[in-house]
């Protein structure tokens, strides 16, 4: 065994992390080569001082900081996974009212129109441009079914037609 | 290997929501990670932030945590890293903190005066000696020598080869002796 590969696995050595067998050739160089232990001795001497320096008491807070921001990330953790599903629920429920306010409001409107007996469809699309009834023209088709159903639940009974007179139709009865 | 079970039990708690488990896992390791910091940093403040944040993201990886290695050395790695970056940062800001200097260690009860000299003395060479080397090897020499990790840990934790912190740890060794001899020499 050569000086060199002891001295390449001398540090190795000193933190036990040869095999059994490249121990003891260790071992027994160190015996009898007086260089190869003096650079043993000087590097064990050195690795052995920096025991001195010992482990510092990390302050008492330390520990409650930790576990402070702990319950900070956790909580931002829950906020961040709840936010959304709140913001879609609120976003939701907002549509949902809007669109039931409207739809309520337009019917409303035109119930208490059409049983004052002031307004008809005409007087409904007259506040509005020939183009924007054409827009609309579904949306006033779709009032004046509701307005007729409206209708058909004020009135007691219908009266039976017992002619089929071309010129009286089921609106003329009503309007009388 | 016991204490490695802990860990892996206490972690898959974690997993599940338990927040006593996580104290658990703070109490266990926060001393070591504080102290690893502290020295490579030689900054008591530094240590600190550094802590809380290697156990902040603990607590965020926890969901995904698989054990493929020892806790301590997963802890370490994310100790190695921050503190990499702290000391580009530093070294970018030309900042040195000096607050352990201004600290007086509280001496021992037992020894006389020049003994307590001497020793502080010596205590200051070996801050100096490990503060004066590489990053690389300061790293592994701190890991090898106080938290008892072997080459096979320490390799894992700075991601290269055992034979690499075999001579690392060599080349460490060796800066000591001639740092330390040096200077006990000049005092004389």
């Amino acid at each position: 065994m050569n000086c060199e590969w002891v001295r390449d696995n001398i540090s190795a050595y000193i933190d036990g992390e040869l095999t059994g067998s490249q121990k003891e050739m260790i071992d027994s160089h160190l015996l009898a080569c007086p260089e190869c232990k003096a650079e043993f001795d000087r590097l064990l001497t050195a690795w052995d001082t920096l025991k001195l320096w010992e482990d510092k008491q990390p302050p008492l807070y330390l520990k409650e900081t930790i576990l402070n921001s702990i319950k900070r990330e956790r909580s931002s953790r829950l906020l961040r996974i709840l936010l959304p599903v709140a913001a879609i629920l609120v976003i939701t429920f907002s549509i949902v009212l809007f669109y039931n306010e409207t739809n309520h409001y337009d019917k409303k409107t035109l119930i208490s129109e059409k049983t004052k007996g002031e307004i008809s469809i005409q007087t409904t699309k007259g506040d509005l441009d020939e183009d924007e009834i054409i827009a609309n023209l579904q949306i006033i088709e779709e009032k004046d079914f509701f307005d007729s159903i409206e209708m058909l639940k004020n009135i007691d009974y219908l009266p039976v037609i017992e002619n089929h007179d071309d010129d009286r139709s089921s609106m003329g009865y009503f309007s009388a | 290997m016991e204490d490695i079970d802990i860990d892996f039990k206490l972690m898959e708690k974690v997993k599940k929501g338990d927040e006593s488990a996580f104290e658990e896992i703070v109490s266990r390791h926060y001393h070591s990670v504080y102290n690893l910091a502290n020295r490579f940093l030689y900054s008591t403040s530094e240590a600190e932030d550094i802590t809380q944040e290697v156990f902040l993201r603990v607590f965020r990886a926890s969901k995904s945590y698989t054990p493929k290695a020892k806790f301590s050395t997963w802890l370490y790695t994310i100790t190695k890293n921050l503190c990499f970056n702290e000391l580009r940062k530093l070294r970018s800001v030309q900042i040195l903190s000096i607050e352990d200097e201004m600290l007086p260690e509280i001496p021992s009860k037992s020894d006389s005066p020049a003994i307590k000299l001497e020793k502080e003395e010596m205590k200051t060479k070996v801050r100096e000696s490990v503060e004066a080397l590489p990053a690389n090897l300061r790293i592994a020499v701190l890991l090898l020598k106080y938290h008892g990790l072997s080459y096979e840990e320490v390799a894992q934790i700075l991601g290269c080869t055992v034979n690499a912190v075999k001579l690392r740890v060599h080349r460490a060794k060796d800066f000591l002796a001639k740092s330390i001899g040096y200077l006990s020499e000049e005092t004389k």
